[in-house]
């Protein structure tokens, strides 16, 4: 498995760059951490005229705190986002998901913003940022953009990232105190794409009642899902409610089907993750 | 070289020609192997946990104890594999599915459970050292062990390997299993398959949908990608059309038929293609009803198979590229049939349809 010839571009700066993408479209890809684009070359099912080369580009790779956002730059490494303590107090879903993602050598080298534009549907990174309401920050040579994330994802690989745009940054909005977070995944090796994954973030009233919930589901559409909860305010946090929460949000799911996985298998395994993550949520000391 | 050698030669008689019955002795002398194993298994995951493997070797003498052991475990790792992962998977038509190492999944350190290993050693009468075949012995035993273990828990004698996720929490859960997928899937199972229903409503006559569908220069013009169409006989088209799904870009030679027309009402579509990333067919029946307002209201079921390089690796990704395609199709029909009625219809045109086929 070799790719096919191709230029490989590595520009200084990120204008040099976006200039290299509003010339070429769609016959450039850009590079980050390489851990799908490399495969995806060497298999040539991607085959294009250049690779551009945004790992010089270290503005890209910074976390900063902006008001009531987490912004992580494109190129930041799942690794450095892991170590991070800024992210693992602002945004504890991220946390506890990025274990989840790939392996150890390869969270080194992959990237919160490459996960996010490759867009795989079993992907962890996409699905926290759905679950939590964040958003994408993209650059073209002309203009810069912010597309919420459930409106980024259109389908398996697919997004709104248009052919001369790159996206830079993720948006994390902070965890608001006394929020709780799960995240439950079931991929058949340690490090495989999830055959179903689910994130849950929300928080009580004073009376241990259901206030805000947000619950997402990976690797069941052909992009996260963010299940609609607005009718289960004001249930009392107990393993009935769990349990009524992870049907009914299930129930009418049409999911894949694929090789290793029936979409009863994903269906039954989504209802069953999200009943683990709300149990674990209800269960969390706040 | 310097120091002693010895060289001894030796005929064991056990290893004779093949017999009357063409049976034939490979060995000198056999190892014995016995394994025991306990296992949970989660039925709401299928997840098999391995809580406890023994396993007991009889290999006479051993010559070096250590490559004895490790030479147990590679077996045992393979007989894991074989056990809950690995399969040479094709799909009806013969696809091959698991061709890559994303595909045919080998156990990794994770996946491996400690191992415990008992020696019996009885030294072997056939030869002078003592010593017995050994080594491959576990990966033929830890399949039918941890088989055996999994028909044990679930009360079932109907195992197939390897016990995937899946497959152990159809075994688990047979009245989930059996019952039907909430909507049918789009997609069929294990296979480059692929199948749907749709339907939009156009705002022009349908004589004048009828005329775009199946004339060869507007049927050229709308079909995303197109970059030729030639006619090469009556209903019969030859293509050459570039097709992409996010990174993954190709261009197919297609060869494109109509039949069964009955105009205005109904036409079936058959095409083919084939490009450096695969190759396809399909088949789709459009039917074309007038609406009260004068537009037309256009219903398609297709069917297709794909094959080649982008089903065997990119299955995934076909749902989501037919709908998008369609999608794109008939976004592009609904503006070429305009002016719209009303400002922004084709934009709601695009937005009904997208939701129709989510």
């Amino acid at each position: 498995v070799k790719p096919v010839a191709f230029e490989y571009w590595r520009p200084d700066t990120l204008a040099e760059a976006l200039v290299g993408f509003a010339e070429l479209g769609l016959e450039a890809v850009p590079l980050a951490g390489g851990m799908s684009l490399g495969p995806m070359l060497n298999m040539r099912l991607v085959r294009p005229r250049a690779v551009i080369d945004l790992n010089p580009l270290a503005e890209l790779a910074q976390i900063d705190a902006r008001g009531d956002e987490i912004v992580t730059g494109a190129l930041c490494r799942q690794a450095d986002a892991m170590a991070s303590p800024v992210l693992r107090a602002e945004v504890p879903l991220l946390a506890e998901a990025l274990p989840y993602v790939g392996h150890y050598q390869t969270r080194h080298r992959g990237t919160l913003g490459g996960s996010v534009a490759h867009a795989d549907p079993s992907a962890e990174i996409p699905l926290c940022l759905v679950t939590l309401g964040g958003s994408v920050l993209l650059r073209s040579r002309r203009a810069a953009r912010r597309v919420a994330a459930d409106a980024f994802f259109a389908g398996a690989l697919t997004t709104a990232r248009r052919p001369d745009e790159i996206v830079t940054a993720l948006a994390w909005p902070r965890a608001r105190p006394g929020t709780r977070h799960a995240f439950a995944e079931i991929a058949q090796r340690h490090g495989d794409f999830a055959i179903a994954a689910c994130a849950a973030a929300l928080s009580l009233d004073g009376e241990g009642r259901v206030a805000d919930l947000r619950l997402g589901f990976g690797g069941v559409l052909d992009r996260p899902l963010l299940a609609a909860t607005t009718g289960f305010a004001g249930l009392l946090a107990s393993a009935e409610t769990a349990a009524r929460i992870a049907a009914e949000t299930t129930r009418s799911l049409t999911p894949i089907a694929d090789r290793s996985a029936t979409a009863a298998y994903r269906q039954a395994l989504a209802r069953h993750l999200a009943g683990r993550v709300l149990e674990r949520c209800f269960a969390a000391p706040c | 070289m310097p120091g002693l050698t010895e060289t001894v030669v030796l005929s064991p008689p056990i290893l004779g020609p093949p017999d009357e019955a063409d049976r034939v002795a490979s060995s000198v002398t056999y190892g014995f192997v016995l394994d025991l194993v306990a296992v949970e298994i989660d039925r709401a995951t299928g997840a098999i946990r391995i809580d406890k493997y023994v396993s007991a070797h009889d290999v006479g003498t051993m010559l070096n104890p250590l490559i004895v052991e490790g030479q147990i475990h590679g077996g045992f790792a393979h007989g894991l594999g074989a056990a809950l992962f690995e399969e040479l998977a094709y799909d009806a038509d013969g696809q091959f599915l698991s061709g890559t190492f994303a595909d045919y999944l080998c156990p990794t350190a994770p996946e491996m459970p400690p191992l415990d290993i008992v020696h019996l050693s009885t030294p072997s009468p056939r030869n002078p050292l003592g010593a017995k075949g050994m080594g491959d012995g576990s990966a033929m035993l830890t399949p039918a062990a941890l088989a055996n273990a999994v028909a044990d828990a679930l009360g079932r004698d109907d195992i197939d390997l390897p016990l995937t996720l899946n497959r152990v929490w159809e075994l688990a859960n047979p009245e989930l299993a059996a019952a039907p997928a909430p909507e049918a899937a789009p997609e069929a199972p294990g296979g480059g398959g692929l199948s749907g229903t749709g339907e939009v409503t156009l705002p022009a006559p349908r004589d004048t949908v009828w005329r775009k569908l199946t004339e060869p220069n507007e049927l050229a013009r709308l079909i995303p990608g197109c970059e030729r169409l030639e006619a090469i006989a009556d209903d019969h088209y030859r293509a050459v059309v570039t097709i992409g799904v996010a990174m993954i870009r190709g261009r197919y030679e297609t060869a494109i038929e109509l039949h069964d027309k009955e105009p205005p009402l109904r036409f079936r579509l058959k095409g083919k293609a084939e490009g450096a990333l695969g190759f396809g067919s399909g088949d789709a029946v459009v039917t074309l009803d007038p609406t009260e307002h004068g537009g037309t209201r256009l219903a398609y079921r297709y069917e297709a198979r794909i094959g080649g390089k982008l089903a065997a690796v990119g299955q995934r990704l076909l749902d989501t590229a037919a709908r998008l395609l369609i999608a794109q199709f008939f976004r592009g029909l609904a503006a070429d049939l305009g002016p719209p009625v009303r400002p922004g219809l084709v934009v709601r045109l695009g937005a009904r349809l997208r939701a129709r086929l989510r």
